[in-house]
Parts: structure tokens; C-alpha cells; sequence
């Protein structure tokens, strides 16, 4: 069939998977207004679990999910105890924030180098079958659909979690009004610090994928990874989670429709259309229309 | 002469001696070079994130365009590097005013917004679609104004303009109404500031600093591709040192650019990736435990720092 | 304009926050050396008002004149200039900059009616504090510090928000005695005010909001006997 109906469901493809690899930086802004600029480098650190779990061990890289959910969400604790509570009683935690992360992926990307090397590493994408899945009279590869899959699962527990959950509905209340909450009796540092750490072990989960759908693995593309996450949460809109699978599908069909049909191009585009969307509507597409001063 | 103004004039001058006289002690002139055009960067960031407290996480982006606008302006106009160096920081103000729609946008949104920026320009000179005009991906070539003393000794002229405009914007009112719009807009125009052209004038002149500088540095090392230019690396370099020596002092990113910058050809070159632990570790730190810089260290036993 | 026209004239001003009507056809107006006083509930569209005549947000409807020329399309910082300002309900000022420095911002931009800050604060009693930071302030000195920032850009219109509100007996008739005394020199004066006392003792008339609209204009003595007003502050 046509390019175009190619490049169209690849887009949805790619899309819910860009979500859960938006998703995490979105809700670590939406609950603590911190940016963390060190997304990507998470990210790429779940991408090694995934290469040595299937070159070490040669296990299947889905069996990295639980390890790297556990691993992941337990090592952010203590992390967010030591950098967030410290930098939230600063004058300016959102600006310092972006410095204080940027700090940290430097040092993420320099013990990466120390641990794995910089030579780029990939999986093959014949992990999960060989053959290719037909949809609608398209070919796809199966890591293509596997990873949509599992970005789409990622995406509903978030949801779940924060609509009915006690904690959820905690961390929600955070989100739309922080004094209040506080006034409230509800413990801002322990729904934070969950908040944090499903944020990043949601990252590291988008990292088992990203082989398949990014590219191969380097300590040094984290960086990279945080602006086109930050890109695909300022279109759905930040601080809004669930925002984040209408910037991710969108983002996923231009990417698509990009490479398809202007290749050349297809590396700026993540910048240009963060910059168009933040001038046309800062607040995102499903983002409320704030008063500035 | 007030106390204050005689430190703004105290700097430059020892600036000027010092770089004059080093290359007659110590023969890594390009080190010397990089330490100017990072000290030059460090007070144009300066203005506009010291005093206005908009962080630039793409500045490099004018750094980028002052050296290709330069390196255009000699390869297509056959200008001699002087002016090419003036085309550059024109090309970089030119790239100021196109962006100033940014300032809608607050705190972290303009932060990300202006890396786009630098990142969306430099995937565009690296086009290889643009290859007829930038050489896209191969990079630039002047062998044919190769001079590495005449580019040394426009940066030194480049650092003192950016000293000697920091030291009177810290010393005026117009530093003033910046510092104003940095604490509360609102504020600020309650008091009669005119918000949207300060800042905008503030920001030209920022990016000013880095065009000059960008092209001054393609001069000197004359063959340069879009990566080099264009490295996320010199902007966030440019900030640390900025943040460690102190914001909205003159002389704080000298000193942080000095300690740092010295620190990174120590080990930084030999072996960088302990550099870049160390670096990202101190960042850390700095942002935790000294938000205010070294300077601020100094402040609190009294001494009084330009 | 001939010499008894109002300084200030508003008209017919709208302005709503999505569904919610803060302002719904509000129409007054201030002579020079005159104060005005605006009471009214919580909510009924009095700092709305202020901020509508310094821009600190676009309105949606009706217009303002300032000393016959119309500046509801102008940014905050031309009405400025040309000779309005006010103070905060909550002080705002520029917490790191020196006490001075706050005024000496303010101070820069009215060439014609050039201030001097020392005698700003001097007056106010701010003078001893000039050299420390603004932060440094307790709330009352941040309340005289916002007046002294407001005087320093040579106001012909001050509105003033709530100044009142947590100052003791003396400090409040200390500023009913300065008010008087800034309109005395010809300045005209808009006081937003919960503290009947204080506008008893400062207004020369009286305006009464409610939900967006004025009720009452006139003398307080009358206002206090008007049955929309009665039913403005104690019905509801």
C-alpha cells in the first residue's frame, strides 16, 4: 500500500512509545517543579540493563522489566531525598534545578563510560521472533509493536495509579496545588519521592526499547534523549501527565512523516517543533491558559 | 573615583597586562586563547542570566553563528577577518533578535526553548542540502586569513569590550532596572521600567559578546566543522563558570572561568572522562551548597566585590 | 482640558477571569488633590479595579483617562510614566536589592518630576535601613518601602491597596495623616480599604462594589445608611 499509510501507523508506533518515554520527566515536573535534565541518562542506563541482561545472561530483554522497575524505583529514593528537599529550600528551584540535573547526567555519563565503554552497543531486533507483524497490509518489525505495546501498558499504570490510588490521588492534589496540599496534612516528601521514583524507573523501562526504536547505545546520546522527551511533554503540555500520549503520538507521526518524506530534515525537527509549539502555545496543546504577570 | 568604579576599571587593566605579557612566558598560545574567549563568554552569559536571570542553555547558538557568519563572510564577501569578526557578531545579533519571542516564555520553558534554538541552527549549517553555502557536515575552511597572533590579540579586544560593557552595566542604572527585572517584573514596570526593552537590549548584547567571540575563534583556528562550534559543551562549559564564580559580578566568571578552566586543561584533556565525573560532581555541589558562587564567600567576610 | 475636569475618568470597565465577571461596567472618576474610597466585600472587584487602571492586565471592555489622554491600551510601565501608581496588597519588592536601590529604580524614569530617594525614605522613615536588603524588612517597613517606591516615580494618582491592614492605632493614623497631607499638595488618591475607620477619617466620597459593579458613590456617612450597602456587606 501507500508510503503514506506506512508511515501514518508507524507513527502510532513510535508514538506510544515516545509517551512512556515522556512520561517520567512530565510527572517529576508536574509533583516537584524540578527539571530533570538527567532523563535521558536514565534512560540509557535501562538500555545497558537490557544489553548485558541479554548478552550476559541471554535472557529475553522483556525479563530486564521487572529487574529495572525494582532497581530503578529503589535507587531513586535515596537519591531524591539527598538532592530534591536540599534544593527546594533554594530561591529558585525550577532555574537551579536545570543545573543541578545537568550535574547529575554528567556524572551518570561519565561512570557509564567508566562501566561499558564508548563503544555503541545494540540487541539484535530478532529477540522477539523474527518474523515481522502485518497490520492493515503493512509490514512492521515485532520490537516495533512490542515496544508500543509495552509503552501503552506503561502509560495505562500510571493512570491507574494516579485515579485510584490514595497516594495517586495525593500526588495529584501536589500537582494541581502545592500549599494547599501541604496544609492538608498530606506528606509532600514521601508522594514525592514515589513520584520521582516512578519517573525515573519508567525512564529506565523506556531504555529496554530504546534499541530497538532510538538506536544503538552510548553513554553520550542521554542528553539528546532529554530534549526530544522534553519536546514530546511540552506538546501534550507540562505537568500533565496524560498529556504526554497526545505529544507522544504526535510527535511520532511528524517523526515518521519526516523521515519518510523530507529525510534531510528529519534531525532538526524535534527542536523546530518544540520552538514552534512554545511560541504558539507555551502551555502545550491540552495545557490551561495561565495569566502572566 | 567612587569605590565601586574603581574596581570596574581595576579589572580590565589587569586583564589587558596579564594577556598582553603571557605569551611572552608561556608558549600554549591556544590555551591562552581559549581562556579569553571563555572569560569573554562568561561576562555575555552574564548579562543576561546575572542580571536578568534567564539562563541561555543554548548561548552557544550565537557562538555558533558568530563563526559561521564570520567564516561567510570571508569565504563569499572576501572581507578581511577584522571585519568578518564584526560580520560574525552581527550575524549573532541578528540570530538575538530573531529569537526574542522567546522571552514570552518563563524560567525553564526559555531555558529548553533557546537549546532547541542552538540545536534546530546547528542541525540547519550542518545540512548537507546547505553544502553550496555552509560546506553542510565537511566543515569550514580559511587557510587564506590564517593568522593566529592577529586573532589572538582580537580576542584580548573582544574580552575587554565585554569587561568594560559588564563592569558600567553593573555600575549604572540600567544594571539596576536589570536587576529589577530579575527579582519581579511586575514590579519593575510598576516602577516605569520598560521590561520588554531592557531585557531585549540585554540579550543583544549577549549575544553580541558570543558572535564576536565565535567568529574570532573560527579565525584562529581556521578549519572548523558545525559540531565544533556548535558543541552544547561551550555554552554549558560557560555556565558552570559563570555559577561557580558568582552571577552578576564582573569579577566572578573571571575567576570561575581562571580556576575551572585551568582545572579542565589540567586533567580534562588527558583523561576526560574523570573530568567529567569531577565536573558534574562540583556542579552538584556548587548548585547545593553555594548557589551564590565563590564570590558570595568573599562577600560574607565583608570584602566588597565588583 | 479646563482646570476642574477629573484627573482620572473611568468608564464602563470589563473585565472577566473565564466565567467570572470581576468587573462588569464600572464607571468613576478622581479629581486632583481628591481621595476616593472603594469598599466593598471580598471579591467585589476592588484590587481588580486597580490593577485594570496600571495594566497590569489587558481589560475587556470600557475605558480609562488619564489627565485627558486615554491609557488603557498602554503597557504598565507608560501609565507610569505618565504619573499613576499604587501600592500592593502584599509588598512586592525586589527582595535582594538594598532598601535604596528599590527606590532608586523607581526614581529614573519621571525626567520631568525628577524625586530624590534620600527624602523619600527619610519621610517614610526608612532612612536608617537604606543600606539593607529589602527582604531584610518586616512586613509594616515592606508596606512603607512599596509607598516609597510608588512616590519616588512623582505619582499624580496613587492607588492605594489595603494599606491599613496590619498597622497598630499610630502607624494608622500616621498614614491618614500623610495621605491627607500628599493630597493637600494635589495628588489624587484612590484607597482601597476594609477599615471603615480609616476611610472615615481620609475620604473626601465613597464608592461601594459589589460583584463587579458600583453600588454606591458618595459621602460615607450616607453609605452607611443605604439599604444596597447594608445588604452588600451583611446579607450576601
Amino acid at each position: 500500500m501507500s508510503l503514506l499509510e506506512y508511515a501514518v501507523l508507524a507513527g502510532i508506533f513510535y508514538g506510544l512509545y515516545f509517551a512512556l518515554v515522556g512520561v517520567g520527566l512530565n510527572l517529576i515536573f508536574g509533583v516537584m517543579r524540578i527539571i530533570n535534565l538527567a532523563h535521558g541518562d536514565f534512560l540509557i542506563l535501562g538500555a545497558y540493563g537490557a544489553f548485558y541482561v541479554f548478552h550476559l545472561f541471554g535472557w529475553n530483554p522483556l525479563w530486564a522489566i521487572p529487574i529495572e522497575l525494582v532497581v530503578f524505583f529503589g535507587l531513586s529514593l535515596p537519591l531524591y531525598y539527598l538532592l530534591v528537599p536540599r534544593l527546594q529550600k533554594s530561591g529558585d528551584p525550577e532555574m537551579l534545578s536545570f543545573i543541578l540535573f545537568f550535574g547529575l547526567s554528567q556524572v551518570i555519563e561519565a561512570l557509564a563510560v567508566f562501566a561499558f565503554g564508548n563503544d555503541q552497543r545494540s540487541i539484535p531486533a530478532s529477540v522477539f521472533g523474527g518474523s515481522p507483524v502485518t497490520i492493515a497490509g503493512q509490514v512492521y518489525p515485532a520490537s516495533w509493536v512490542v515496544s508500543a505495546a509495552v509503552g501503552m501498558a506503561g502509560i495505562t499504570l500510571i493512570y491507574l495509579y494516579l485515579y485510584h490510588t490514595r497516594i495517586g490521588r495525593a500526588t495529584r492534589a501536589i500537582m494541581t496545588e502545592r500549599s494547599e496540599a501541604v496544609v492538608t496534612g498530606i506528606s509532600v516528601h514521601r508522594v514525592s519521592a514515589v513520584a520521582f521514583g516512578i519517573g525515573i524507573a519508567t525512564a529506565a523501562l523506556a531504555g529496554i526499547f530504546s534499541p530497538f526504536m532510538i538506536g544503538a547505545i552510548a553513554p553520550s546520546l542521554g542528553m539528546g534523549i532529554t530534549v526530544t522527551s522534553f519536546t514530546i511533554i511540552v506538546i501534550g503540555s507540562l505537568g500533565n501527565p496524560l498529556g504526554t500520549v497526545l505529544g507522544g503520538l504526535l510527535y511520532g507521526e511528524a517523526l515518521m512523516l519526516m523521515q519518510t518524506f523530507l529525510t534531510s530534515w528529519a534531525e532538526m525537527f524535534p527542536y523546530a517543533l518544540l520552538i514552534l509549539v512554545l511560541l504558539v502555545k507555551p502551555t502545550g496543546l491540552l495545557g490551561k491558559a495561565v495569566r502572566s504577570a | 573615583m567612587p569605590k565601586g568604579w574603581r574596581s570596574t576599571t581595576l579589572i580590565p587593566v589587569i586583564t589587558l597586562l596579564a594577556f598582553a605579557v603571557l605569551p611572552h612566558l608561556y608558549n600554549n598560545q591556544f590555551l591562552l586563547f581559549n581562556m579569553m574567549m571563555y572569560m569573554a563568554l562568561a561576562q555575555g552569559l552574564n548579562i543576561i542570566y546575572g542580571y536578568t536571570g534567564y539562563l541561555p542553555f543554548g548561548y552557544v547558538g550565537f557562538f555558533g553563528a558568530g563563526a559561521y557568519g564570520g567564516a561567510l563572510a570571508i569565504t563569499f564577501l572576501h572581507w578581511s577577518p577584522y571585519l568578518a569578526v564584526l560580520a560574525g557578531g552581527g550575524a549573532a545579533v541578528l540570530l538575538g533578535m530573531i529569537l526574542i519571542p522567546l522571552f514570552r516564555l518563563s524560567g525553564a520553558y526559555f531555558s529548553i526553548a533557546s537549546l532547541a534554538a542552538a540545536e534546530a541552527l546547528y542541525y540547519v549549517v550542518a545540512n548537507p542540502g546547505l553544502e553550496p553555502l555552509t560546506q553542510g557536515p565537511y566543515g569550514i575552511s580559511l587557510p587564506q586569513v590564517y593568522d593566529p597572533n592577529g586573532a589572538y590579540w582580537t580576542m584580548l579586544a573582544i574580552l575587554l569590550f565585554s569587561l568594560i560593557i559588564s563592569g558600567v552595566i553593573r555600575r549604572s542604572r540600567f544594571g539596576l532596572a536589570l536587576s529589577a527585572i530579575r527579582e519581579s517584573p511586575l514590579s519593575a514596570s510598576m516602577s516605569g521600567v520598560n521590561v520588554v526593552k531592557l531585557r531585549s537590549i540585554s540579550w543583544l548584547l549577549s549575544a553580541l559578546i558570543a558572535g564576536l567571540a565565535g567568529a574570532a575563534f573560527g579565525w584562529y583556528i581556521s578549519v572548523f566543522y558545525p559540531e565544533t562550534v556548535f558543541g552544547l559543551g561551550i555554552g554549558v562549559f560557560t555556565i558552570v563558570f559563570v555559577l561557580f564564580g558568582g552571577i552578576g559580578t564582573v569579577l566572578g566568571p573571571m575567576i570561575g572561568t581562571l580556576i575551572l578552566y585551568g582545572v579542565y586543561n589540567y586533567i580534562g584533556i588527558s583523561t576526560p572522562e574523570y573530568f567529567q565525573l569531577a565536573y558534574g560532581l562540583l556542579i552538584m555541589i556548587l548548585v547545593l551548597f553555594l548557589p551564590n558562587g565563590l564570590v558570595s564567600l568573599a562577600r560574607k567576610r565583608g570584602l566588597n566585590v565588583a | 482640558m479646563s482646570p476642574d475636569a477629573p484627573i482620572l475618568k473611568v468608564e464602563g470597565l470589563k473585565k472577566h477571569f473565564g466565567g467570572l465577571k470581576a468587573l462588569d461596567g464600572v464607571s468613576f472618576d478622581i479629581h486632583a488633590g481628591e481621595i476616593l474610597g472603594l469598599a466593598g466585600p471580598n471579591g467585589s472587584g476592588k484590587t481588580t479595579t486597580i490593577n485594570a487602571i496600571t495594566g497590569v492586565f489587558p481589560i475587556d471592555g470600557g475605558e480609562i483617562h488619564f489627565g485627558g489622554n486615554a491609557i488603557h491600551r498602554l503597557p504598565t510601565f507608560r501609565r507610569v510614566r505618565h504619573g499613576i501608581n499604587r501600592t500592593f496588597q502584599v509588598p512586592r519588592p525586589f527582595p535582594a536589592l538594598t532598601v535604596l536601590e528599590n527606590v532608586m529604580v523607581a526614581g529614573t524614569y519621571r525626567s520631568e518630576r525628577k524625586s530624590d530617594p534620600h527624602r523619600i525614605l527619610e519621610d517614610l522613615g526608612l532612612a536608617e535601613h537604606a543600606d539593607r536588603p529589602a527582604k531584610s524588612l518586616n512586613s509594616s517597613q515592606q508596606k512603607m518601602l512599596g509607598l516609597a517606591s510608588a512616590l519616588a516615580t512623582s505619582p499624580q494618582l496613587l492607588l492605594v491597596d489595603e494599606i491599613g491592614a496590619g498597622l497598630n492605632p499610630e502607624e494608622l493614623s500616621g498614614m491618614a495623616a500623610r495621605l491627607r497631607s500628599y493630597a493637600a499638595q494635589g495628588m489624587a488618591i484612590l484607597v482601597v480599604e476594609h477599615l471603615m475607620d480609616f476611610l472615615d477619617r481620609v475620604t473626601d466620597r465613597l464608592i461601594v462594589m459589589d460583584a463587579g459593579n458600583t453600588l454606591f458613590t458618595g459621602k460615607l456617612q450616607q453609605a452607611t445608611q443605604d439599604p444596597r450597602v447594608i445588604e452588600a456587606f451583611l446579607g450576601g
